[in-house]
């Protein structure tokens, strides 16, 4: 199992489980929290807590919210310090229902760019010509 | 900050150094060229500067970032070269503030941007933790004749960090 992490600005990453579970049903795994109020040290440790306490045998995605945000910063120099951790940003519902439905298919660094792929295919744009 | 040749257009204690508020929040305000990230560690760790070399990349405006060292960064900001372009200088603590001070760096004003929750410290405004030593830099730092003021972003509300301190301080004892 590839575990999951979702490390937010604000509660966006709660929200965006919260749908994603409200799409797939419930989802283990899996665990969102926000750069909000914690410094780089906290924020740090917490992903170290988890990446630990879990020790996901196929390892574990870090999806974070802005590249070059502090979620970035801190995903990244923790994820240094494992062999089997991969970071993407730019989390959206697309990435999400992506990463869960296909997690138990795919290798780490094959589902890093499956996800990333897929993020980016979630946007599209749409608007009457007249407009 | 003296004349309106000054580089400096922002010089922030944040110990999230550079991330959204910084870049995108004052930076698109600010329009700055170049990020200047003062920090001895980081400036030697090679791993770690490429982290946020990495804003160069993720900023929406062109934007160039520099990882230095103290000194690296006194003579970047007291060259004339450097004084062509606009900057935002962060560093982490103000105890690097007190010493850019003291090396002769002319400051007028310091945002206070970040300074987050640590074991000891206490909750001078949502995102500004102090300790005692924080306290005696800001002393030290106002003493200079160099004006603090907390802003996490550029449309919060601003706050006087000696005045802050000064409440703190009264609570404390009552």
């Amino acid at each position: 199992m590839i575990g999951g992490i979702i490390l937010t600005h604000g509660t966006i990453g709660e929200a965006l489980l919260d749908a994603a579970s409200s799409i797939l049903g419930e989802i283990d795994n899996a665990y969102a929290f926000s750069t909000a109020k914690l410094s780089m040290q906290r924020l740090n440790s917490r992903l170290n807590q988890i990446l630990t306490e879990r020790n996901w045998s196929d390892g574990a995605i870090i999806m974070v919210s802005l590249m070059g945000g502090s979620c970035w910063n801190s995903a990244v120099a923790v994820a240094r310090q494992y062999p089997h951790v991969a970071v993407v940003s730019g989390v959206n519902l697309s990435m999400l229902l992506s990463f869960f439905t296909k997690r138990d298919r795919y290798s780490l660094l094959e589902l890093a760019e499956i996800i990333r792929e897929d993020g980016i295919r979630g946007i599209a744009k749409f608007a009457v010509e007249s407009h | 900050m003296g004349g309106s040749d000054m580089p400096l257009v922002l010089v922030r204690i944040d110990d999230r150094l550079i991330h959204g508020q910084v870049v995108v929040g004052w930076g698109l305000q600010l329009k700055p060229d170049r990020i200047v990230l003062c920090n001895d560690a980081i400036a030697e760790s090679p791993w770690e500067r490429e982290i946020y070399l990495g804003a160069e990349a993720s900023a929406p405006y062109p934007l160039k970032v520099s990882v230095l060292t103290m000194k690296e960064t006194l003579q970047l900001i007291q060259n004339a070269e450097g004084a062509r372009e606009r900057i935002i200088l962060l560093v982490e603590t103000p105890q690097d503030v007190l010493q850019l001070a003291r090396a002769g760096l002319s400051l007028e004003k310091i945002n206070v941007g970040g300074m987050h929750f640590k074991p000891g410290k206490r909750r001078l405004a949502p995102y500004i933790f102090v300790d005692d030593d924080d306290i005696a830099c800001f002393k030290a730092i106002s003493a200079m004749k160099i004006e603090l003021e907390g802003r996490d972003v550029p449309g919060s509300k601003s706050i006087n960090i000696i005045q802050a301190i000064a409440a703190l301080e009264q609570r404390s004892k009552t």
